[in-house]
């Protein structure tokens, strides 16, 4: 289908002025809301998130890219009545280990994992463990996702666990861990059922936890 | 055994010779080992006394904070650390952002770093107070200078400063739309980056009027696998501006050492053109040290790398010294390395392996 073609390009280009025309014209010319979501955005968000991790594309690529996804959601959530649990794929939440300032690798996974098709809620940065608690109990999310760039903060990740732990959560939910320092060894030790080297890997993992 | 109680006895006193000829790849008698900033659980240890971080005392100007909430180390403490350490030069925070400036309810003048310029009409109402930061910059070099000239000391001093891009995306605008700007509003961003540059080249310039040895811009760019704009963007709007920041010292002669975090790989060939002398901390999230010497040792002298993760804080004294030993062995023939962390002596790495780290740079890093 060229319009959703037309659809998949300008979101991998980031063109967001143009989207919601497109978006619109798809839909009007009968195509299924769901499909522009699984057959346009999410794959061209794919597209430039690898391209992103092959330093093809830069930040401001995946940006305008996001806003561009962003854009066309605004036109079809509406219209997925009924199909938003097929198009959303799950809520993770996510923030900055306890202490942690760091965030542009957790709004690159935010990022990615919002172009997937999850619901993310970002708790921001230097979150304490009860709110980490308090936002899977709140929002129910499959994932809970870790993010840190100092080995000093990511010390607190099994207090972070604990908190989970104690508070009767930790078997509902699939964790996650990332940051610079961060290895496959590191996310082992602790339990942690995902891990990816960077934010498209990360989202790509997101994916296959819950399917 | 590997001694990381006492720092033992170094090779060579302090002596700014030692850092200006490394920077020209020139033969020394040991690696100089000089740090961006020992933070001051470091310091007070060190010292045995309180005396802030080298970069500040009180407040911290890494995290944002400026003249209004510290000032740089005391020159005495300065000295007495470098003499005890053995470190070549004083480094001082000669502005590392742009003094961006509102006036708050009372109209006191107030750093405007709330990441909320969105647009023109936002940043026309930030005020610079350039005239306020250089003069303070003045007033902290010459005590410095007095104090070194007191003491008859050889140790040297030199300015950090020049964050032309990091001052907006961490500070005015925030780093999403900082990023998006640059695209969208192009006009905008070369706009405050060359406010900044205009600033920054007045830094320079007093700093080598005031007598300072070398200048250290700084300004980060990248993460582990690139820079953050695309390297033909940068090479448009960052790189000719701070060719003009380094530019009266090229002209002075002054030796400039660079630092950005992350894979710099595509500007390098620029900084080197620009009239670099020092490249740091080459990022071990994204910088392969023994490749960087092959292509670059010949033109760049080296500094960096020694991961503040890994050994330093999570490593034991044993294999803190066996990644000095390792960094020597690649870095160190045919002079032009500088050893240094990979980003700062931060507090949370174990005091015993800073002293371990130092014993082994002494100790390996004899010619």
């Amino acid at each position: 289908m060229p319009i959703l073609d037309d659809i998949y390009s300008a979101t991998a280009k980031g063109n967001y002025k143009d989207i919601k025309e497109l978006v619109k014209k798809a839909v009007d010319g009968g195509e299924h809301p769901k499909n522009i979501v699984e057959k346009a955005l999410s794959p061209a968000m794919i597209e430039v998130g690898d391209k992103f991790g092959e330093g093809v594309l830069y930040m401001p690529d995946m940006l305008l890219s996001a806003k561009t996804m962003q854009t066309a959601m605004e036109v079809l959530k509406p219209l997925l009545k009924g199909d938003e649990a097929t198009v959303e794929k799950g809520t993770v939440v996510i923030g900055t280990v306890k202490g942690d300032l760091h965030d542009i690798g957790k709004n690159l996974v935010i990022i990615m994992a919002e172009g997937q098709g999850f619901n993310v809620v970002d708790l921001g940065i230097d979150v304490d463990y009860s709110k980490f608690v308090d936002a899977v109990k709140e929002h129910n999310p499959q994932i809970v996702a870790f993010s840190g760039l100092l080995t000093t903060t990511l010390a607190n990740i099994p207090e972070h666990i604990k908190a989970l732990e104690n508070a009767g959560v930790r078997g509902s939910v699939k964790l996650a861990v990332g940051g610079a320092p961060v290895t496959h060894d590191f996310a082992r030790r602790y339990g942690i059922e995902i891990y990816a080297p960077d934010a498209s890997g990360a989202a790509k993992e997101f994916v296959k936890e819950i399917s | 055994m590997i001694n990381s109680k006492i720092l033992d006895p170094y090779p060579g006193e302090p002596d700014i010779q030692r850092l200006l000829d490394a920077f020209k790849r020139k033969p020394v008698d040991r690696v100089p080992n000089f740090e961006v900033l020992y933070e001051d659980k470091h310091v007070e240890k060190l010292l045995g006394r309180f005396a802030g971080n080298t970069l500040a005392y009180g407040g911290d100007p890494a995290k944002g904070a400026d003249a209004e909430q510290g000032r740089p180390m005391y020159p005495e403490d300065y000295l007495d650390l470098c003499e005890i350490i053995g470190q070549d030069a004083i480094l001082f925070d000669a502005g590392l952002w742009t003094p961006y400036r509102r006036k708050d309810a009372e109209g006191n003048l107030v750093p405007a770093y709330a990441r909320d310029v969105k647009n023109r009409k936002d940043y026309e109402e930030l005020i610079l107070d350039s005239e306020g930061h250089l003069s303070d910059m003045k007033k902290y070099l010459a005590e410095y200078k007095e104090a070194i000239k007191k003491r008859n000391s050889s140790i040297g001093v030199g300015g950090l400063y020049g964050c032309i891009s990091q001052t907006l995306y961490e500070f005015v605008i925030g780093m999403n739309d900082f990023m998006m700007m640059a695209y969208e509003d192009r006009e905008l961003v070369e706009e405050m980056l060359e406010e900044s540059t205009v600033h920054f080249v007045k830094i320079t310039e007093a700093l080598i009027e005031g007598g300072a040895d070398f200048i250290w811009p700084a300004d980060d760019i990248a993460f582990k696998t690139g820079l953050f704009l695309p390297p033909k963007l940068m090479k448009e709007i960052w790189v000719p501006r701070m060719a003009r920041i380094f530019e009266p010292a090229v002209n002075a002669g002054i030796p400039i050492m660079f630092h950005s975090d992350g894979k710099v790989d595509d500007v390098v060939e620029d900084l080197i053109n620009m009239g670099l002398d020092c490249l740091n901390p080459l990022d071990p999230y994204g910088i392969d040290y023994a490749d960087y010497k092959k292509r670059y040792g010949d033109r760049l002298c080296l500094s960096g790398n020694v991961d503040i993760e890994f050994p330093l804080s999570k490593g034991t004294p044993v294999d803190v010294d066996a990644e000095v030993k390792k960094h020597m062995e690649v870095l160190k023939p045919g002079y032009g390395y500088i050893a240094t962390v990979s980003h700062s002596v931060v507090n949370y790495i174990p005091h015993e392996n800073v002293i371990a780290y130092l014993n082994a740079i002494h100790k390996y890093g004899r010619y």
